[in-house]
């Protein structure tokens, strides 16, 4: 089956951040790097994870003269001191920790810095790492849950034949377009069946919990409900209204992938169009400028 | 006596009245430390006499599969927490070891972020749950053609005589 040609979906996959992995200068001299190193740049996926691009990174420090002899599980990410969840979708990470509101008047904050650090992996902070398996594991258990949030049960997934649920993978690691949403799209468009409830997750800044409740994408007379009217249901004292705010700069507003969606849309619409690779919306709401 | 609506999925509602009601029981147990409920706060993390870890285990309700999770954290006396291969040698049934390990991300061990503490926490994937608690039921006598379903009273103490000593829990 091919991959169906909706321009949405194909501009979501090709969305990338230019990253600047620079070395913590401690441990760099500490792990013997003799002169200043320069930082390493990559332009990342935003639907990818960084647990994909370490050994490329470990790479890069590593023949600048890092002696860095550990695995790749022991390498780790942070912004600003804060380490970086890498069972995260790279993009969910930058609008996340920047903050950056795309309706302000500023450029966004590009390249991203990044540090790296290969020493001194913080167990009580980070999920520990066994590199690529355990992303692939997260992504498929992410993919599942969002077959369960839809139809009320794993069978679609798990009915998958073992080839597709690799090529799910294997399609997202290696940038395959086709490859990946030759499987997915039937995950996503779910037989044209409306779902029981949409796989989204809201995130608020200040390390506030994850916000994850079942969201039903009708209300109780089968309207479909708008990506404002569930904004307006989980959190009435930021969205006090499904309607856009008289206030644009003032009102929080809903980030993914970078982009300010409307709160118009569909959240149907939304979910299957505007959803990472493990099939889930992932939402930040930030505040008020 | 209440049942859950649409067994074996709990409410979040049925959820915390299934809670209560195990905690009520567990205070009135003698051979057993009792649970607590803990709404949203960060938990402190009491600290082991030296030479023994300690173990937090936490009851939290998943909105996605409707069932109870455990999950849970072992510390030293120390404070830093035991490493993946720790939790196997001291926490899991030898028995049960290969078991667990081969099970891939469904019955294995594997790290989440706890729901409000945001912090990493290993916990037993839910979504095998609602199968096991439809099991229990399908294995005892039918009553009038009608099938045993269990009781929210009952709820927890059922499901976490399955899970729980896998994981040491007793």
């Amino acid at each position: 089956m091919t991959a169906p040609q909706n321009p949405i979906t194909r501009a979501i996959w090709d969305g990338t951040l230019p990253i600047k992995f620079s070395l913590d200068s401690t441990e760099a001299a500490a792990l013997g790097a003799k002169a200043i190193v320069e930082p390493y740049f990559i332009e990342a996926p935003r639907c990818s994870y960084f647990p994909l691009w370490t050994s490329q990174i470990r790479k890069y420090f590593v023949d600048m003269a890092l002696n860095f002899i550990g695995d790749d599980a022991d390498i780790w990410y942070d912004v600003d001191g804060t380490p970086l969840k890498w069972h995260y979708p790279i993009g969910l990470l930058y609008d996340l920790h920047t903050g950056y509101r795309p309706d302000s008047n500023s450029p966004p904050p590009l390249p991203w810095p990044v540090t790296v650090h290969f020493k001194n992996f913080p167990t009580d902070k980070l999920i520990r790492a066994q590199a690529i398996d355990a992303t692939q594991d997260f992504f498929m258990s992410m993919i599942k849950e969002a077959d369960f949030l839809r139809n009320g049960s794993t069978k679609k997934v798990m009915n998958l034949s073992k080839n597709d649920q690799t090529q799910l993978w294997d399609g997202l690691w290696s940038k395959n377009y086709d490859r990946f949403w030759s499987v997915n799209y039937r995950l996503v468009i779910n037989d044209g069946q409306m779902p029981k409830h949409i796989p989204i997750r809201i995130y608020l800044p200040d390390n506030c919990p994850v916000i994850q409740e079942p969201i039903s994408p009708v209300d109780e007379n089968g309207n479909q409900l708008t990506l404002g009217d569930v904004l307006h249901q989980v959190l009435p004292e930021l969205f006090p209204s499904p309607l856009p705010s008289e206030n644009a700069s003032a009102a929080p507003v809903p980030v993914i992938h970078g982009i300010i969606p409307q709160l118009e849309i569909p959240i149907v619409w939304a979910s299957q169009n505007l959803c990472y690779p493990d099939n889930f919306l992932h939402i930040v709401v930030l505040l008020g400028i | 006596m209440s049942l859950p609506d649409n067994y074996p999925f709990l409410t979040r509602k049925e959820f915390d009245i299934a809670a209560k009601l195990f905690i009520e029981q567990s205070k009135r147990s003698s051979d057993e430390e009792p649970w607590s409920w803990v709404e949203h706060e960060s938990l402190p993390t009491v600290p082991a006499s030296e030479g023994y870890f300690t173990v937090d285990y936490h009851i939290i309700y998943s909105t996605s599969y409707k069932v109870p999770v455990l999950y849970f954290n072992a510390y030293n006396s120390d404070g830093t927490l035991l490493t993946n291969d720790e939790i196997y040698s001291n926490l899991v049934h030898p028995l049960k070891q290969n078991d667990i390990k081969s099970a891939g991300f469904h019955g294995a061990i594997s790290q989440q972020d706890h729901p409000t503490l945001l912090l990493p926490f290993y916990y037993l994937h839910p979504c095998e749950t609602a199968t096991l608690m439809t099991s229990i039921v399908s294995d005892s006598k039918m009553n009038n053609n009608k099938l045993q379903i269990i009781s929210l009273e009952g709820y927890i103490r059922s499901w976490l005589s399955f899970v729980g000593p896998v994981v040491g829990v007793k």
